[in-house]
């Protein structure tokens, strides 16, 4: 018995040697940080602007919805509008990290005002403009506190949300204002992928952004809380406290390059889907009517129809897209044909960065101003703003005054200068300016024209701004039909994602319940449209 | 690791005690007791003397010493031979021959922790196979070989080279590897059956439960050979084995009518886009009828144009000559596969003598594959050995040696990476594969190679001869084994384990060779090491007595165990090269990437079984684990979990008088629980940073056993931003502190019945598991975190196992044996921590549901105006809609061995098979859609196939309506307004390729979902023995014999025709697999 106990005494001798702090090394996992510095947030969170959001980047799906293209292939997916499970992975993939990444600078001891913070503050208000005006009520005030409760959070009304996005905008244009005059962070500038750390053009963008959100308020413009006309008169009275873009180097554009970030069309990819999309019919014919040279520059013409007609390849009748509300299988057999537009070789398939991606853009922010003076909410000369919109956009594409030369490509090599056919065409702004199309007049039919030339303004870029303004004031005409899926008919928002029904049900139902008669579907009108 | 020290010191004081102890006792009477059958000592034979209370129990070699004196009788008994009285007539050296008991011939099993128990004891389900009959009719993977073999248990063989089998006990994989009581970590490739005596299942909780946590669904207990038996004191054995590989069990069902192309057009200009349709192209070109066509080897004419013309009057002008269209390349697939061999040799030689045992074994195995250039080299040594110092002391050791090396292997997962994918689903027959062996194009040998396309496919010839993936891994294990009865009744053992491996594979990307996210096609080289290591040193002593006048037989062992695990893993890869050509990681082009991953984990366990026998009447059993675990947060848990198990067994017909035709009667039942703090069983190349470090390409999981540092801190990850900067990210996962390690809590009961005399017998165990989870549960992401890991979600496992053995035919020379095995088992959620409308508490919980196509109440499907199935997406509210499919899980799984004897000739043949669940037939899908299959040519879509150029005139059969629009259940996706729709016969004409590619859509699957059941005729093994009479002629051959042997001869009942499914047993969604082949050869085994 004596050699049991001694055995038993030696096993529990093993046990304790084998000791406690042995068990408390292997707690910690060697092989990521729990804490690093705001800056490695911020880099992420600023590349991460070049997507998301439900397919947010050029040629993703938000420009199939705002109806630029369109998938032939049926392989390869269709042009349906797929409006189901909302973008909420923005609070856990984007939101959280901003949230991080301004605990990160406070912990490090920066002061209460740091660049971290002030850009914080406008991607948030980014993040839920973007995610409101998708979907509706969204959790805010209770959001992003899983630390401290996993519960699901509460709805924020729309209206709370949009003060909530105008307070940080202006809380961000102050900071800022501070901020550029002190000692710059040059960890801040070197991830800073948009600006280099260049904080008056993050006042500028605070400010741009801020029309962005105010237009899209429109039809609140009576709302005394918003009160948008009073805003958009502060802005435009102070540009030295307001700040805003100045031209196209002002824009908050995502810069592609050869190796790491290229462009999502490019060489590499030609093969892949270069014939499986072609353009959309909303796109080209709004061109093709106001003779409008931007289609040659971002589209091939449909060669069925040069061969035919013996058309030259500037010719505008030869441009045609394909409704994105058609049935698929005609498309294809269509664009097998060569009845429709490609996408143009030579601006995007050439290089590894056709354009820059604009976020937010200079011509857009004519626009809003444009609008705005237009529907009255603050004086000015709502023509000139239009016509600087229309010019700088026009001027994008390289487009100007004189001869200019257009490059095709029928088949062959998109990197092979020598397989392209080229074609000129002779263009003067006050030509098309002053087609009774494009020229700037008052009424109802100005606004179009504002709000046509915007649309236009948006392609391939700024996200989901074109779908949003088309919901907004049906400008331009949407193509609908089978393709476009939920039974032909245009959705007004995305549905929450399915998973708040199961784990915030109580929280989900009281804002579905609220906004759209108990029923989350993608026909529900948001309060923002009504 | 700091427990060396103590564990030396302990083995020192142990030493000391052990010869303090030699001369305790008197020696009265000393003898020896052996088998009469090959007079090997019977280790552990038990001794008394009749009439007293005194016993003793023989050592390893049998010896044996007793209080006794002239006269007095003693009883003899060992587990496997037939008890016997026998009366002292001397008092020493007395040689005492016991005969095997046939009855209970298979009745000795090995249990938890090595122990060997009587299997009437048990109270649980074990079930034994001996590998005798596993080495003849071989598997490259031994596993592989355990099919139908045991009830309940399911291995999904994969028969891609190197490839490792899944297994599942019970529906459920945590499944731990035990040699001779040492858990290792194995991919199962360094396992050698040669060396392996036999395995025993240990299936569930109660049987494993006094294992770790890595045992939560069983354990696989092996084995090892020791010694020998041979009356000379030593042998040598020779096993050869050799078998081909050909005859396919299942092959795509492919067309050879069209070629490449899209709505029947195509025309090669360069291959990457500049023709028509020349380009990552689908297979619904134009038909093969000899119309001239620019093609990928048509003569290059500078300056001159020639003009095609497709049917839909479109044209395509290129200086390529356009020549003939056909069918080049007919079974191009069948043609480029070899013939496989696998060939295994194996020795060892053995020797034993009261003091010492000893075996040495080496083996090889060759595989080459059916695809060419590419093979595999497994190398094993084993050693065990045995000393015995003293009666009382024995130490032991074996040590496993393997080395697996691979220059060249296959990478099958889906992707341009595979042969599969390359050959058999996206090429047409325009191009033979004969002409593809010379792949460089001429003058740009090493940069670019020759095929029919260069975007997205790549030339079989080059892929398997410029395209190397290299495998090499050292695995080891092995055990010292220190027995000690240091006192009457007790002993105590010493168990230090170790097992580690090593591993480096390379992946050698020739320049042009394209695959996903790696279409710049510049080459790569990439490397992968890994290393593991884990020690595990244990201690127990036991003790056995019978007590109260051997009424009360009490069995009991009290132990304890510290595991180490410590792993490390480097995963770099250059992005694309500089030099063409050079694999090396400083030739990258742009800068490396690397990923590395290092962790350890210590686990402290002490642990208890006691078991208990009432006369002959019960046995009754308890086991009891309290671990400490690393991977656990120091919560009020403090780390710490216990689980224990408990269960009783009677024979019935020990005691009570029974039908005559009853010779057996046992019932057994069990509770045990089994628990797991979420180690990972394998882990990939980074980590659990991410998932795969590239866009294609296999995921390749090694061995782990440790945590993912789940309840660590919470953490950054470290990612690659704008212009490849780092930059950081914090968890979407979230832990609840007071998380526990999870629960499954078994109950079984079972019957063991005998009839004739035991010549027939059936074995059923039902099971009832209820495991209480660990797991992630989805949390609102507005929360900041997508889920929380957490105590939650419970499932219920209930099934039922059967195993019938039989002797059908028992003659002088003839005789037949039959087993039986048959299981089922069926999972439900009790508690789902996360809820769908499709899968509530009480649903199964492998329900299959997806998205589908929108039927009428009647089932006949509706098309959508635009001629297409309609999805229920297509229908108003259809976003979110998807129905219920099936299940997953088969219904039950089946296997029948038969073992038939005549004179020296024996024939052994095996079919087993599955019946019910639903497998998704990956291939069957992505041929359908892109126009490849069989299926495609046939019937209407045959018909109407040609008119795919001019728009399609074909009408899907059925209906659609006019007016009103379908509107669905946003959940079910059924129609909710049908009484106010007009539906009408679907007039609609569209290409058979739109028609066929929304058919066997990736999301709608009504149409590429099917049954699973399916039966093999697994192996067939003829054996003559050469009779010994024959033998005595050559002097130094002790016995021989040689085998006919052939495995997966036939596959029965295949309604996924296209693949076999033997690799998803139980698993729904399969991807793309090379064809199936049918393995024959022969064997011969010869003992000196």
């Amino acid at each position: 018995m004596k050699k049991i106990l001694q055995l038993g005494l030696m096993l529990v001798l093993i046990s304790t040697y084998s000791c406690k702090k042995k068990f408390e090394d292997l707690l910690t996992n060697p092989n990521q940080p729990v804490s690093l510095p705001a800056y490695l947030i911020l880099g992420k969170e600023l590349n991460d602007l070049s997507g998301g959001l439900g397919g947010n980047a050029p040629w993703d799906a938000v420009h199939r919805y705002n109806q630029f293209f369109c998938r032939n292939y049926q392989y390869y997916g269709d042009n349906a509008y797929a409006f189901n499970n909302g973008p909420f992975g923005v609070y856990s993939n984007d939101l959280k990290n901003i949230q991080q990444m301004e605990l990160e600078a406070a912990n490090s001891g920066a002061p209460a005002r740091n660049v971290y913070s002030a850009a914080a503050k406008f991607l948030k208000a980014y993040y839920y403009y973007h995610i409101t005006s998708l979907m509706g009520d969204v959790p805010m005030t209770q959001a992003l506190k899983g630390l401290e409760n996993i519960n699901g959070p509460a709805y924020d009304t729309q209206k709370d949300v949009m003060l909530q996005i105008l307070k940080w905008l202006d809380e961000a244009n102050d900071d800022f204002a501070v901020l550029k005059t002190e000692v710059a962070d040059k960890n801040f500038g070197q991830y800073d992928l948009f600006y280099k750390g260049d904080l008056s053009k993050w006042q500028k963008l605070a400010n741009a952004f801020q029309l962005r959100v105010l237009v899209s308020l429109s039809k609140k413009s009576g709302d005394t809380d918003l009160k948008i006309g009073q805003r958009f008169t502060q802005i435009m009275g102070n540009s030295s406290k307001y700040p805003l873009f100045s031209g196209m180097a002002d824009n908050f554009s995502y810069k592609y390059n050869n190796d790491f970030n290229r462009y999502p069309l490019n060489p590499s990819n030609f093969g892949f889907d270069a014939l499986r999309l072609n353009m959309a019919e909303t796109w080209v014919k709004n061109l093709t009517t106001l003779e409008d040279p931007r289609v040659f520059a971002t589209c091939e013409p449909a060669y069925k129809l040069i061969d035919q007609n013996s058309w030259s390849l500037t010719d505008f009748r030869a441009f045609v897209g394909s409704p994105n509300g058609e049935n698929q299988t005609e498309m294809e057999t269509k664009a097998q044909g060569g009845l429709y537009s490609l996408i143009g070789r030579y601006r995007y398939y050439r290089t590894f960065a056709a354009e820059e991606g604009i976020i937010a853009g200079y011509p857009e922010m004519c626009f809003n101003i444009a609008e705005a003076i237009h529907r009255g909410w603050v004086t000015g000369d709502a023509e000139q703003w239009y016509k600087n919109g229309i010019d700088a956009m026009i001027k994008f594409y390289g487009i100007t005054n004189g001869s200019n030369t257009f490059y095709f490509l029928r088949s062959g090599n998109p990197t092979n200068i020598a397989d392209y056919k080229t074609a000129s065409y002779n263009f003067n702004f006050d030509t098309y300016y002053n087609q009774a199309t494009v020229k700037y007049e008052t009424g109802l039919a100005g606004l179009n024209k504002i709000l046509l030339q915007k649309y236009l303004a948006f392609f391939m870029n700024s996200g989901w701004e074109a779908f949003l303004n088309q919901r907004r004031t049906g400008v331009p005409v949407f193509s609908v039909g089978a393709g476009i899926g939920n039974g032909g008919v245009l959705p007004k928002r995305w549905t929450y994602p399915v998973t708040e029904q199961n784990v915030n049900n109580s929280n989900w139902k009281a804002a579905v319940d609220r906004q759209f008669g108990g029923q989350d579907v993608v026909g529900g009108e948001l309060w923002m449209n009504k | 690791m700091t427990v060396q020290l103590p564990m030396r010191k302990l083995l020192a004081v142990l030493f000391l005690t052990a010869f303090s102890f030699t001369a305790a006792y008197a020696q009265l009477v000393t003898g020896k007791i052996i088998s009469k059958t090959d007079a090997a000592g019977v280790a552990g034979a038990s001794i008394e003397v009749k009439g007293s209370s005194k016993g003793a129990s023989a050592d390893a070699s049998g010896t044996f010493t007793i209080n006794a004196k002239t006269g007095d009788v003693l009883i003899i008994s060992a587990l496997g031979f037939k008890q016997i009285n026998y009366t002292v007539n001397k008092t020493s050296g007395l040689i005492i021959e016991l005969e095997t008991d046939a009855r209970s011939l298979n009745e000795v099993v090995v249990t938890a922790l090595g122990i060997k128990k009587e299997t009437k004891k048990l109270s649980y389900a074990i079930q034994e196979v001996k590998t005798a009959d596993l080495v003849k009719a071989r598997e490259p993977n031994p596993i592989n070989s355990l099919k139908g073999k045991v009830a309940g248990l399911v291995v999904n063989i994969n028969s891609e080279l190197l490839r490792q089998p899944s297994i599942n006990f019970r529906g459920q994989g945590n499944i731990l590897f035990v040699v001779d009581g040492i858990p290792i970590r194995t991919d199962t490739w360094n396992i050698s059956p040669d060396d392996i005596e036999s395995y025993s299942f240990l299936k569930g909780q109660t049987a494993a439960a006094l294992y770790g946590s890595n045992a939560v669904d069983g354990a696989i207990i092996i084995n090892t050979k020791k010694g020998t038996k041979d009356k000379r004191g030593f042998s040598v054995e020779f096993n050869s084995s050799t078998m081909f590989e050909n005859g396919f069990l299942a092959f795509p069902r492919l067309q050879d009518e069209y070629g490449p192309g899209s709505t029947g057009k195509y025309a090669f200009k360069d291959g990457v886009g500049g023709g028509v349709n020349d380009n990552d192209y689908d297979i619904w070109g134009p038909r093969f009828e000899g119309q001239l066509l620019p093609q990928y080897d048509g003569e290059v004419v500078p300056g001159q144009t020639f003009t095609t013309t497709f049917r839909d009057g479109s044209t395509f002008t290129g200086n390529i000559r356009p020549t003939p269209w056909l069918a080049r390349g007919k079974d191009n697939l069948g043609r480029f596969l070899q013939t496989g061999l696998l060939s295994t040799n194996h020795i060892s030689i053995a020797s034993q003598t009261d003091k010492y045992d000893l075996r040495f074994g080496m083996g090889h195995t060759y595989q080459r594959a059916i695809v060419p250039n590419m093979g595999l080299n497994i190398t094993n040594f084993n050693m065990a050995s045995g000393y015995n110092f003293s009666k009382k002391v024995r130490l032991s050791a074996n040590i496993n040696y393997s080395r697996q090396y691979s220059p060249n292997f296959p990478d099958v997962n889906y992707g341009p990476n595979s042969l599969i994918y390359n050959v058999g689903i996206w090429a047409g027959s325009d191009w033979s594969v004969d002409d593809m062996k010379n792949y460089w194009q001429e003058g740009k040998v090493g940069i670019q190679q020759k095929y029919a396309e260069y975007q997205r496919y790549n030339n079989p010839w080059f892929m398997v001869k410029e395209w190397l993936r290299g495998h090499y891994k050292n695995d080891l294990y092995g055990y010292v084994t220190l027995d000690w009865k240091f006192a009457p009744n007790f002993n105590v053992m010493l168990r230090p384990g170790i097992s580690t491996y090593g591993i480096t594979r390379t992946e050698k990307m020739p320049y042009s060779a394209g695959s996903y996210g790696r279409d710049d096609r510049k080459g790569d080289y990439r490397e992968d090491n890994r290393n593991l290591f884990e020690s595990n040193n244990e201690v127990q002593v036991r003790y056995n007595n019978k007590l109260f006048k051997n009424i009360l037989q009490l069995d009991g062992m009290v132990g304890g165990n510290i595991q180490n695990i410590r792993y490390n893993s480097v995963y770099a890869t250059t992005n694309y090269l500089n030099v063409p050509g050079v694999y090396n990681l400083n030739n990258s082009l742009l800068p490396v990437r690397t990923f590395n991953w290092s962790a350890e984990q210590l686990v402290l366990s002490g642990y208890y079984s006691f078991d208990f026998g009432v006369s002959k009447y019960l046995t009754v059993s308890t086991t009891g684990r309290l671990d400490k675990h690393s991977n656990l947060p120091d919560n009020k848990y403090k780390q710490q979990y216990f689980y224990f198990s408990t269960g009783a067994a009677t024979v019935v017909s020990d005691y009570i008088k029974l039908p005559d035709v009853v010779s057996f009667l046992k019932l057994k039942g069990s509770y045990a629980t089994g628990r797991n703090p979420q180690t990972i069983s394998t882990i990939g190349p980074l980590g659990f940073i991410g998932g795969n470090p590239l866009d294609y390409g296999d995921t390749y999981q090694s061995p782990y056993g440790i945590g993912r540092y789940a309840f660590a801190k919470y953490t950054y990850s470290l990612g690659f931003g704008y212009n490849n900067s780092v930059v950081g990210s914090f968890t979407n996962r979230l832990n609840d502190p007071d998380i526990a390690a999870d629960n499954r809590k078994t109950t079984e009961a079972g019957i063991d019945i005998r009839f004739f005399k035991n010549r027939l017998a059936l074995d059923v165990t039902y099971f009832s598991t209820l495991s209480e989870l660990l797991g992630n549960r989805s949390i609102s992401s507005a929360t900041g975190y997508d889920q929380i890991t957490v105590n939650s979600g419970v499932t219920r496992n209930r099934g039922v196992e059967a195993v019938l053995s039989g002797t059908a035919i028992q003659k002088k020379n003839f005789s037949w044996n039959v087993l039986v095995n048959w299981s089922t088992f069926k999972r439900v959620w009790v508690d789902n921590p996360n809820p769908t409308p499709w899968i509530k508490n009480g649903d199964r919980v492998d329900l299959v549901v997806s998205p589908g196509f929108v039927k009428l109440p009647d089932g006949r499907y509706l098309h959508n105006t635009d001629g297409l199935l309609m999805r229920m997406r297509d229908a108003v509210n259809g976003g979110n809609a998807q129905r219920i499919f099936g299940h997953g899980d088969p219904d039950f799984v089946w296997g029948i061995t038969n073992n038939l004897r005549y004179k020296n000739f024996s024939l052994a043949f095996q079919f087993d098979g599955v019946v019910g669940g639903l497998i998704w037939n990956q291939i069957r899908r992505r041929t359908i859609s892109g126009g490849r299959h069989l299926e495609t040519v046939q019937g209407e879509w045959g018909v109407h196939r040609p008119n795919d150029v001019t728009g399609g005139t074909f009408v899907g059969a059925g209906v659609t309506w006019v007016g009103v629009k379908p509107i669905v259940d946003p959940v079910t996706g059924e129609i909710t307004n049908f009484k106010d729709l007009t539906i009408v016969p679907n007039t609609k004409a569209v290409t058979v390729q739109n028609y066929a590619s929304r058919y066997a859509s990736s999301s709608e699957r009504d149409f590429i979902f099917q049954d699973r059941t399916f039966a093999k005729l697994r192996e067939v093994t003829l054996t003559y023995n050469i009779p010994a009479n024959v033998l005595k002629h050559a002097k130094f051959i002790s016995s021989m014999n040689v085998s006919l042997v052939g495995r997966n001869l036939i596959l029965f009942y295949n309604e996924s025709k296209d693949v076999d499914p033997d690799q998803f047993t139980q698993q729904v969604f399969s991807d793309i697999q090379s064809p199936s082949t049918r393995r024959y050869g022969f064997n011969i085994n010869i003992i000196f």
